[in-house]
């Protein structure tokens, strides 16, 4: 915790990363809220999204918005002074965050597995519905999981900030 | 539109294009459990069908079910036949029967007239449904011909009341 707020207090003091911060969380949460619905819609993403929209999904994506629009800055400051950036729990959060809702409910894993079970026969062409259900029984625990690898991000980036070779702190 | 509706449209047209019911666009008949009968999908010949194919453990199936339900009154009027058929097994997973299905979710539709809950029997799923899609549904002409095909009819109403007629206003 400790690390974060050095982190962040040395992020943010500067202007155009709370405007980074700001521009980043309000993309994100947008985003989320047109995506996360994808699972009533059966993938279809536009203003009926809203209408399936649920507090708990509305909460999730403030919670995944606001951790993007922490990571960003860090991850640009980072990298604009020279230090490395932990790129691979950030896109691990983005990737499951973004994709959970495309993967239930729409021809998207019927359709890989119709590919797959062409090219390999032992595959079951049907095996992709148990995928599918099991996504759609356990989207919550994907969601947290989601976080939780965004929070693992947030601490990886604020050490590089606070260890980068420009950082004066 | 972002990358991944692109992607997820693409592969939509894909699949769909691939499929042989929608190629031949007449709706094949096939057997289906109603209860303890067998019913056939040519005995609905003669009047507009939405038949769909669902598997209850699926969210967007739920929130169909629920648009369906907002709509029951002006789709009856409009004389839509509307046959919900769980996938075969369930599409291969655990879920409520039909009937707890559709109790939980909209209980009138468990007494409508215009509806028809049944068990996709194997024939079915085969020849509508082979891929296992979670959530699809027919639109079929009274002469039996196909003339929609989507998933999650959630999204998709304004297809649905287009496809009923004029008689669905509300």
């Amino acid at each position: 915790m400790k690390i974060f707020r050095a982190a962040s207090q040395f992020v943010f003091e500067r202007r155009p990363y709370r405007l980074v911060g700001i521009l980043a969380f309000v993309l994100f949460f947008t985003a989320y809220l047109f995506v996360l619905p994808a699972t009533y819609t059966g993938g279809y993403v536009g203003w009926i999204s809203l209408q399936y929209l649920t507090w708990s999904e509305g909460i999730i994506a403030f919670v995944l918005a606001l951790l993007m629009g922490l990571l960003v800055p860090f991850i640009i400051f980072s990298y604009r002074m020279g230090g490395g950036t932990r790129k691979a729990s950030t896109a691990g959060g983005l990737l499951a965050s973004l994709v959970t809702p495309f993967l239930c409910c729409t021809p998207v894993i019927p359709s890989i597995m119709a590919v797959v079970a062409g090219i390999l026969p032992a595959v079951s062409g049907t095996a992709g519905l148990y995928v599918q259900a099991f996504i759609a029984t356990h989207e919550l625990e994907i969601y947290l999981a989601a976080i939780l690898l965004l929070i693992l991000a947030l601490y990886q980036n604020a050490r590089q900030v606070l260890s980068c070779p420009g950082c004066e702190i | 539109m972002n990358l991944f509706t692109k992607i997820g449209f693409a592969l939509i047209i894909f699949s769909l294009s691939c499929n042989p019911v929608i190629a031949q666009r007449h709706a094949p008949d096939a057997a289906l459990k109603v209860g303890t009968y067998t019913v056939s999908i040519s005995s609905f010949h003669g009047k507009k069908v939405m038949l769909w194919f669902f598997s209850t453990w699926c969210p967007s199936c739920q929130a169909g079910l629920k648009a369906l339900k907002k709509k029951e009154g002006p789709l009856k009027k409009s004389g839509l036949q509307i046959i919900a058929v769980r996938n075969y097994q369930n599409g291969g997973y655990p879920g409520p029967s039909i009937n707890a299905f559709v109790k939980k979710a909209a209980p009138s539709l468990l007494k409508a007239q215009n509806w028809t809950l049944a068990e996709a029997t194997q024939e079915v799923a085969q020849k509508y449904n082979s891929k296992g899609y979670p959530d699809i549904y027919y639109l079929i002409s009274p002469e039996g011909k196909i003339v929609n095909v989507a998933g999650s009819p959630g999204a998709h109403m304004k297809k649905i009341i287009d496809f009923a007629g004029t008689a669905v206003t509300d």
